[in-house]
């Protein structure tokens, strides 16, 4: 039993002695930390990698990427809320955390406008829909006749549900007119093993992700989500020149928290919206799916708050809503 | 057939130059070494090294990151053999017989019959890869939410047979486990299940810290509690090479791995996890002395490991030929190939036929390697063992939360590793086993999951899944097997060769 002790005591140690890490760096001149509120590996994570490699440079400083999972990305906003707003601490998150989570999670532990403050967009990035094999039609007015055709195969798969393109799919099974029945996997990869294969009619997804099997010819994408056509797949009409008055985009922005000074916050910006829009860096995204944008601290606020009326109603028509 | 021989030796002629053979050997060292460590899985160690990859070719790139891959599963079953915490999904079943050997001191061979077993499967399933890819990818593609549900179903009934004690114990061990599995945001519609609101839960438990907890933690918990019995077994370590006679055990274990491998890992989600269990079962159910099972045997090692190494290395296929990644390894390998410039799919056969080919052959390449590698550090393992047990267990530990922690840098989950921890003692105080459990926790979800998406696609039909011919057929064999575990008489026979 003794022994049972001492091992129990040894986990525990080893548990609170690896706990406070960050407060004992603090001794040395601490480096800026870039939170991403995701696993590490991902498209984001890439990303908020080069980010912490182009402020490195422009402020003569370490920076680290930590990857804070949990709870959908709401554990690594939580984490950015509850730092100290001393500029050593910055959030890059995907749109959803910071401006759908307060419409579906109903004990979201923050306030996405008032606990952050915007620093500056990064790059953004469109939906498209896309059909597999079994669907004949070759234009979207011939999906949407095929769909009040045949109503019982109106289903859709998405990368996850909750995610940005599963309230999207509802928005145009609105726009529509047809009862589109939600299919949730994980990620875009999984859905689209099931397009390709004839088990699902359509799936919406990031334009990127549809990319490579509509080029093979696997898959037809049939209009994107932007305003203007994707530059990926120009030939491809968007939602609104066909008529239905849809639009949707997603973007990665970089936040910090509500109490950080303005000097700070202001200085990132202008060294964030600098590196984006240098054309190896703008060239790098483009490979990655992202368009390069960059803005001021303002501009993102702004954009924050049309983006949040803009999916309120979808995410309520989804029916998505965990705390109900 | 030349042309593929043709295809082959020109891939070899892009993997063995100089600089690939060093990246090569990079990779499957540093993967060795992160499937060593429990807890630091490839995919953190792969994300980690992409940013170095920048400055490289991308078929120098593509070869280091695989060799991080298939060295990740190896090292794996190395800690599994030595210590008994599986580093991944797939080195579980290695546990079941491979630490059974460490302990009567035959770790050596154990660890060598593992390398062995992988290189051969790695050998057959790349010649697989560049003959059969194509028509490979058409059969993974009849599986859709449905037939996956239904493979799940056989999977779980076939666990039964996993288990050496009494089938109730199995079974509630199994459903334990998927109802750990549970505790989650539901992945269709976001609400907690289990959660109590604490966001911590809201992702479920890792399937590390699980097993961490009731595989290593519990193992120490209980060694301890026994006092230095370890010491005195790891004394007797007779021979670190396998001999005739094992070898000539493993062998058709070895075979009949690969090809079960090669075919579950081209399936997309959970083939590749399934592969080894089935191995196992399957040797279990064929072998002519099923009672030696658990207790040492070395097909229980050899089969399972050379199965998971085919199927980590089929799961290219869906990539190289569909560009759809089969598992977060290999988005992770599309994420290095974008960041290349190159989009991945049928195309990169034709248009970059040196990259294609390359990488098929620096998977042989690597498997030389990893042999290489491992055969001699077999006796540095083995050493390790000799280690006395009271400076060892501190070690693991440390080594167990450094991994626990490095996942999300949580403090609570190591505090969950040695929760779990307990659990496993009391569950191995009571007889139960945890490798059915284990099982439960991996396959539950993503038999749920199938089964949702199914269900949806349906309507809400469920009857709709059972007019699917191969559902119909996956499913029936699971019922027939369920019915003769259960009937009495196949019972009774059951009962007196597994508690002798």
């Amino acid at each position: 039993m003794k022994r049972l002790f001492a091992c129990g005591i040894a986990l525990a140690f080893a548990a609170f002695a690896l706990a406070p890490v960050t407060g004992q760096a603090q001794l040395l001149q601490q480096p800026v930390r870039i939170v991403f509120p995701f696993a590490a590996g991902g498209g984001g994570d890439a990303l908020a990698r080069l980010l912490a490699e182009e402020l490195h440079k422009g402020l003569n400083r370490n920076v680290v990427v930590e990857n804070k999972t949990g709870g959908a990305g709401q554990n690594g906003v939580l984490e950015v809320v509850n730092s100290k707003p001393d500029g050593d601490t910055l959030l890059l998150t995907p749109i959803a955390p910071v401006v759908v989570y307060q419409n579906v999670y109903k004990n979201l532990k923050y306030d996405p406008f008032k606990d952050l403050k915007p620093v500056s967009l990064i790059a953004d990035f469109e939906f498209a829909i896309a059909v597999g094999p079994n669907v004949p039609a070759k234009t979207l007015p011939e999906l949407v006749a095929w769909l009040k055709a045949n109503p019982k195969q109106a289903t859709f798969g998405s990368p996850g549900a909750g995610a940005l393109p599963h309230f999207f799919g509802v928005l145009f099974g609105k726009a529509v007119g047809v009862d589109m029945v939600h299919v949730g996997y994980r990620g875009s990869a999984a859905a689209l093993t099931d397009l390709i294969g004839g088990q699902i009619p359509i799936v919406v997804t990031t334009t990127t992700d549809l990319l490579a099997t509509h080029k093979d010819g696997k898959i037809r994408i049939l209009a994107t989500s932007d305003s203007k056509r994707s530059p990926l797949v120009p030939e491809v009409p968007t939602f609104k020149e066909l008529g239905y008055n849809i639009e949707g985009t997603a973007w990665y922005a970089v936040f910090a928290p509500a109490k950080t000074p303005d000097d700070v916050v202001n200085k990132y910006s202008k060294i964030l919206s600098a590196a984006v829009q240098r054309p190896e860096m703008k060239e790098r995204l483009l490979t990655m799916g992202l368009y390069a944008k960059g803005s001021t601290p303002t501009e993102l606020g702004k954009l924050q708050k049309v983006h949040a009326d803009r999916w309120a109603p979808a995410v309520k028509a989804s029916g998505f809503n965990p705390a109900k | 057939m030349t042309d593929i021989f043709a295809n082959l030796w020109f891939g070899l002629s892009v993997a063995i130059t100089p600089t690939n053979i060093a990246l090569c050997l990079i990779g499957a060292l540093a993967g060795t070494l992160v499937g060593v460590l429990p807890g630091i899985g490839p995919l953190a160690t792969i994300a980690m090294l992409l940013p170095i990859t920048f400055g490289l070719s991308p078929v120098g790139a593509l070869i280091m990151l695989a060799g991080v891959f298939y060295g990740a599963m190896y090292g794996g079953s190395t800690t599994a053999i030595l210590v008994n915490i599986p580093g991944e999904a797939a080195s579980v079943v290695t546990t079941l017989d491979g630490f059974q050997m460490a302990l009567q001191g035959r770790a050596g061979p154990a660890l060598a019959i593992a390398a062995i077993g992988s290189f051969f499967a790695g050998c057959v399933a790349t010649v697989l890869i560049a003959v059969l890819a194509a028509p490979l990818t058409k059969v993974a593609l009849l599986f859709g939410p449905a037939e996956y549900f239904s493979l799940m179903v056989l999977g779980l009934v076939l666990a039964i047979a996993l288990a050496n004690g009494p089938i109730s114990k199995a079974v509630l061990m199994i459903l334990t486990g998927i109802v750990l599995s549970m505790v989650s945001d539901d992945v269709q519609t976001g609400q907690g299940r289990m959660t109590f609101d604490q966001f911590e839960l809201s992702d479920g438990f890792g399937f590390i810290i699980v097993a961490m907890g009731v595989f290593g933690v519990a193992e120490i918990l209980g060694n301890l509690m026994k006092n230095s019995e370890r010491e005195l077994v790891t004394q007797r370590v007779t021979g670190l090479m396998p001999t005739k006679k094992d070898l000539k055990d493993a062998f058709p274990a070895i075979l009949r791995g690969t090809l079960l491998g090669s075919f579950l890992g081209i399936l997309p989600g959970g083939g590749a996890i399934l592969s080894s269990f089935a191995s196992y079962t399957l040797e279990k159910k064929i072998s002519k002395t099923p009672e030696r099972f658990g207790k040492g045997a070395i097909e229980g090692v050899a089969g399972p490991e050379s199965a998971n190494n085919a199927a980590s290395q089929t799961s290219f296929i869906p990539l190289l030929t569909l560009g759809i990644p089969a598992n977060a390894v290999m988005a992770l390998m599309i994420g290095a190939m974008t960041l290349h410039g190159i989009s991945p799919g049928p195309q990169v056969a034709v248009k970059q036929p040196e990259l294609f080919w390359g990488l098929i052959a620096s998977m042989w390449v690597g498997n030389a390697m990893l042999l290489v590698i491992n055969l001699p550090l077999v006796g540095l393992w083995v050493r390790l063992l000799r280690v006395p047990y009271r400076l060892l267990y501190p070690m693991i530990l440390v080594f167990c939360c450094i991994g626990v922690y490095s996942l999300n840098t949580s403090s609570f989950e190591i505090m969950l590793a040695l929760a779990f921890g307990l659990f496993g003692y009391w569950l191995n105080k009571h007889d139960f086993e945890v490798a059915p459990l284990l099982l439960g926790f991996i396959l539950g979800p993503l038999m749920e999951e199938n089964l949702r998406k199914a269900v949806a696609i349906g309507r809400g039909e469920y009857l709709e899944i059972l007019s699917r011919p191969l559902t119909a057929v996956l499913l029936v064999t699971a019922v027939i097997v369920l019915v003769l575990a259960l009937l009495p008489s196949v019972r009774k026979q059951r009962e007196t060769i597994f508690v002798e």
